[in-house]
């Protein structure tokens, strides 16, 4: 699952499903570290990993839309 | 103007890299050659089992706090300075800007808003404080912060805050803290961050909490001010 999420992060043509995918896998990531008794890591993937990484990078997507848009 | 300062953030942001890989590889052989001392003979070849024969000398009980606040504790230093610079350079982007309208969010988010913002701030410093016999930690506890200013930005307004002497005395204080912890513990004992194990506990605890506001401050700043930058380009 996490491979496949991967991938389609990665491959994807849509920058909207990149960053999605990537979200989810962080989330995946997270139930992983738990798997890995890494409760640490597994809190802070969740919590930058995927929370703050994952807005930052649907903001710059926005701001990308908005600047297509202008010109 | 704003090209000299990427640039001059590049080179600053290569140099504290260089000295991140410089500090990790002198603490390694310090390990290493810490390790093949007599009394950890019986040790394991595992990283597990080399953290807990040192863990009782570290002042905290979770082995994760012990390496990141205690044995390496000047990676989390520099860690920190990156950290701070990286925000103070984008608020450096964007001065002399007019700050941004509060944007129209309906009363509902903003009640939401208002009721998130103080549970994130307890789960927060719950977090920082439960890290030093438990996970958790100042960088998870910052984070849950950081998304309490995030929140709080739909309803008031945090990026004259941030930008205000308290904002900023805010944001540099676990750096400064760390620095003179650091500084204070080079005059005790010789040696610049060299924990002495009863007192231990009681500066890490101080630092944690001082990183916290520091990191919540800079995630919480890096998502509020791309945007501005966004606009003056």
């Amino acid at each position: 699952m996490i491979l496949l999420l991967t991938v389609d992060c990665l491959f994807a043509k849509d920058l909207k499903r990149a960053i999605t995918s990537f979200i989810i896998f962080g989330l995946f990531m997270t139930l992983a570290y738990v798997r890995l008794n890494a409760p640490d890591v597994a809190l802070t993937e969740a919590a930058v990993g995927s929370g703050v990484t994952g807005a930052l990078l649907i903001k710059v997507y926005t701001i990308l839309k908005r600047q297509g848009q202008k010109q | 103007m704003k090209w000299i300062l990427a640039g001059l953030l590049l080179v600053m942001g290569l140099f504290l890299t260089l000295s991140f890989i410089d500090s990790g590889l002198l603490n390694a052989n310090e390990a290493v050659s810490n390790i093949q001392g007599p009394e950890l003979s019986v040790a394991d070849n595992n990283a597990y089992y080399k953290i807990q024969n040192k863990i009782k000398e570290s002042g905290v009980k979770n082995p994760i706090t012990a390496v990141l606040l205690n044995f390496r504790a000047y990676d989390t230093l520099l860690e920190i300075g990156v950290l701070v610079l990286a925000l103070f350079a984008m608020l450096g982007l964007n001065a002399g800007e007019a700050a941004l309208k509060v944007s129209n969010t309906s009363q509902i988010q903003k009640t939401q808003s208002a009721i998130l913002v103080f549970f994130s701030i307890l789960v927060g410093f719950y977090l920082t404080w439960v890290g030093s016999y438990s996970p958790g930690g100042a960088f998870p506890g910052g984070a849950a912060i950081a998304g309490a200013l995030i929140a709080y930005s739909f309803i008031g307004d945090v990026r004259s805050f941030f930008n205000s002497r308290l904002g900023k005395l805010l944001t540099i204080s676990g750096l400064a803290v760390f620095i003179a912890v650091a500084v204070l513990l080079m005059l005790q004992n010789g040696y610049l961050l060299q924990f002495i194990t009863e007192t231990a506990s009681n500066y890490i605890l101080i630092i944690e909490l001082f990183l916290t506001v520091t990191i919540a401050m800079v995630l919480a700043g890096l998502f509020l001010f791309i945007a501005k930058s966004d606009i003056s380009s």
